[in-house]
């Protein structure tokens, strides 16, 4: 890789690769020197994108990440290791279950990623209930951990909160994003079937992977039964073929690991090669960012505070725009702690809706059963990717006694080794048998939308600083009464489907949903067409400071039902393109 | 001395070593292994007996037969660690109370202790406790000899599955398929991938 990192005791190399045209007249060699036309903050799916869509624009970028720095490829070492090479064989120790109280709390903190995370000792939250906030510690952010499940929004979402009276509208239409989907899929490479549903619009896809038998069964099935209903493979961000120079997935289903061959979309693999293609890009981890700097006279952002997480030194950088790109509460917090006299209560803030709205996906219940009469059928290889159950609750006359919908996700496969830990028996017998695969398992299970409630929120703890002195959050978020009743829907249709389907000793299971755990939150800087009401227009743009975006999860007015990545996607090109277009016209 | 050898067995179950002279005070005063148990949280390490008789569990739950079994593939050692390193120190007392707890019901039932039966007796009686933890419906307090027979195949099967004989020599493995083949036939008896 060529691009150039930088930190505080490589200033001389950093110099030499600094474009003095192209920085911003702002008095003194020190601002000089660190100035730049537009700086990201976070370096993670929508952070990437920006960096990526900023510098082929021509713009001098430097995009920050709290964490440390890793090579796409070099630095994957769990990537080809066997499972006997792992001492605990995937599982946490004692030891780093306390040192990450949250993380550990599921199983995407594991063994084989451990490195990748954020320890949460260094930056504790308050949970009024329980909120799991999953934070990683490395360049890249959960692009290089993200289940890559990638749908696109329709307008059954983008109206949804206006037709139902529900907090505020969103300020675009399907409409307004439809071609930046098409643009970052034909970059990402998301391989998927095209089945023509209004309300799960088709894609510029990569082909299809593909089902099973026993899916094949339960699809058949399904959709023999149900008119409104469809079983389809998932659209994912890995390449069912070779795609703008990174290989092909070879159905390994380690993604999380980082994959060797490129074959899934993450920052490192895709938007962060493309961004360093141009010269114009400078990175820099290790830089948490404390806050926006604000000034009054110009009344607009100039700058932002970082604080080097390894000297604890406090540098600030300048910039003619600012894109936020940190997480949805990592972007929250920062904004929260930028205070003005014109803000007093959060940078762009004047709504009072900032850190307000906090949502996520519910999840963790549907059901599972056997499918039977397949037993001399198997498969080989391991796809990276379940299938979907688009949503058919509360579309056209199906009509529920709760508000929005749900989609389903799951597959077949047939029980491994492992099933032996539930069965009882041991012995030679045993041991025989659990070489053999299992029986068919075809499980759904749901995604269900969850509403943008004011109360659900988060705030500064200023009275309890993290390791860099940066106030702490405290986190206030629960499900209410429509996801709970969405909930109990989402069980009962699970396993009636799987009945419907021919699928045999079908049982329902709830695992427990907390906020948070469906690493899908979002929604604490709201899009909206009103400054009184929202924190960013039509284009992530900052309402109350013009030269702030805000392309993560934080900008999301509802949460629809589908898995949010690939939104977060296009609309940061779509900021990207309009940003530009107004520092040309000169009104940034 | 048979007696001597048998309380050398439920102490070293309990995690204490022992010698011949505070044997001899133990013989003589203590009839209670109870008062064993207060001081297991003292002892960190493993004492051999413990680690024969995690052997001879593993051994059990996964014997040798025409493929290799635990004892083939480095699981006690494997188990210990993991109980080491992975279990807080509660549930790490509670795994060797368990065993300890189990070792006792072996001697009520057979009149030896674990590693004096068969192991086919040895089999019979660890089904029937593994039975009984899960049929044993008291959710407020686990009984520990229950959390020990669940985790000793938990970590019997996890070991040996996972090691390099049995991910790739007894179960099939391919760590870089390249393909996904959705629907291929499947021989009788073939066995399944890792």
């Amino acid at each position: 890789m060529r691009y150039l990192i930088i930190n505080q005791n490589q200033t001389d190399i950093y110099l030499r690769y600094i474009d003095i045209q192209s920085i911003m007249e702002i008095s003194g060699q020190e601002k000089k020197k660190n100035t730049y036309d537009a700086i990201v903050v976070g370096s993670g799916i929508s952070g990437g994108w920006a960096a990526k869509e900023l510098t082929e624009k021509g713009l001098k970028v430097l995009l920050v990440d709290r964490g440390r720095n890793i090579e796409h490829v070099k630095d994957y070492e769990t990537a080809l290791k066997h499972p006997w090479q792992f001492r605990h064989r995937g599982r946490i120790t004692h030891e780093q279950r306390e040192n990450h109280p949250y993380l550990s709390r599921d199983y995407p903190y594991s063994e084989e990623n451990e490195s990748f995370w954020f320890n949460d000792a260094d930056s504790p939250y308050e949970e009024k209930k329980r909120f799991d906030w999953y934070r990683p510690n490395i360049v890249g952010g959960k692009s290089v951990m993200w289940g890559r499940q990638s749908y696109r929004l329709a307008d059954l979402d983008f109206e949804a909160n206006a037709k139902d009276g529900i907090a505020v509208d969103w300020p675009i239409r399907y409409k307004d994003l439809a071609s930046w989907y098409d643009y970052v899929e034909q970059f990402a490479g998301i391989s998927g079937s095209i089945d023509n549903i209004e309300h799960l619009p088709d894609g510029k896809f990569l082909p299809p992977m593909k089902l099973n038998c026993a899916e094949e069964y339960v699809k058949e099935g399904i959709e023999s039964r149900y008119k409104n209903r469809k079983l389809l493979i998932g659209r994912v961000a890995n390449l069912s073929v070779a795609h703008n120079g990174r290989g092909q997935c070879q159905n390994r289903s380690l993604c999380h690991r980082g994959c060797p061959f490129g074959a899934y979309f993450s920052t490192l693999s895709s938007t962060l090669p493309a961004a360093v293609n141009t010269g114009n890009l400078t990175l820099r981890p290790n830089s948490v960012v404390s806050s926006v700097i604000y000034d009054e006279k110009l009344d607009k952002a100039i700058g932002i505070k970082v604080i080097d997480t390894i000297s604890k030194e406090e540098i600030e950088f300048y910039a003619r725009i600012i894109f936020l790109n940190a997480s949805t509460l990592g972007t929250t917090q920062i904004l929260l702690n930028s205070i003005s006299n014109r803000f007093p209560n959060g940078l762009g803030n004047s709504s009072g809706q900032l850190g307000h709205n906090l949502m996520d996906h519910q999840f963790r219940v549907g059901a599972k059963g056997t499918v039977e009469g397949m037993d001399d059928k198997y498969y080989y290889g391991r796809r990276p990717t379940g299938i979907y159950v688009p949503r058919f609750v509360n579309i056209g006359s199906d009509k529920r006694p709760y508000q929005r919908g749900f989609g389903f996700q799951g597959g077949a496969s047939r029980l491994n080794w492992a099933r032996g830990v539930a069965e009882l028996g041991m012995g030679a017998d045993f041991k025989d048998e659990l070489t053999q695969p299992g029986p068919w398992q075809m499980g759904l299970s749901g995604f269900g939308e969850c509403l943008p409630y004011y109360e659900n929120k988060v705030s500064l703890n200023k009275q309890k600083l993290d390791k860099w002195g940066i106030p702490t959050l405290i986190i206030d978020c629960e499900f209410k009464e429509n996801e709970n009743m969405m909930r109990g829907d989402m069980k009962n249709e699970a396993a009636e489907m799987l009945e419907a389907a021919g699928v045999k000793n079908v049982h329902t299971y709830d695992n427990g949903s907390f906020p948070g755990m469906a690493i899908h939150e979002m929604g604490t800087a709201r899009m909206g067409k009103d400054p009184k009401t929202s924190v960013l227009n039509a284009y992530n743009q900052m309402h109350d400071v013009k030269n702030v975006f805000v392309t993560d999860g934080s900008c999301m007015t509802s949460a629809a039902c589908q898995n949010p990545s690939l939104t977060y996607m296009a609309l940061t090109a779509r900021a990207c393109d309009y940003a530009v277009k107004e520092m040309n016209k000169l009104n940034l | 001395m048979q007696r001597r050898e048998a309380i050398e067995k439920v102490l070293g179950l309990l995690g204490i070593a022992v010698s011949g002279s505070t044997l001899s005070v133990i013989v003589s005063s203590c009839e209670n292994p109870q008062q064993g148990a207060s001081s297991l949280e003292k002892y960190h390490s493993v004492s051999q007996i413990q680690a024969k008789a995690i052997a001879k569990a593993a051994d059990i739950i996964i014997p040798r037969t025409s493929t290799p079994g635990a004892l083939d593939t480095d699981t006690p050692n494997f188990i210990i660690m993991i109980v080491n390193e992975c279990f807080s120190p509660v549930e790490k007392k509670r795994f060797y109370a368990g065993l300890s707890q189990m070792n006792k019901l072996f001697y009520t039932e057979t009149g030896k202790y674990f590693l004096e039966n068969d192991n086919e007796k040895s089999l019979e009686l660890m089904l029937l406790l593994e039975k009984e933890a899960k049929n044993y419906n008291n959710t407020n307090e686990e009984k520990s000899e229950h959390f020990f027979i669940k985790k000793i195949k938990e970590l019997t099967l996890l070991g040996y599955f996972t090691s390099e004989i049995g991910a790739s020599k007894v179960l099939k493995y391919a760590p870089i398929p390249g393909v996904f083949r959705p629907c291929v036939k499947r021989e009788p008896n073939e066995v399944s991938y890792y």
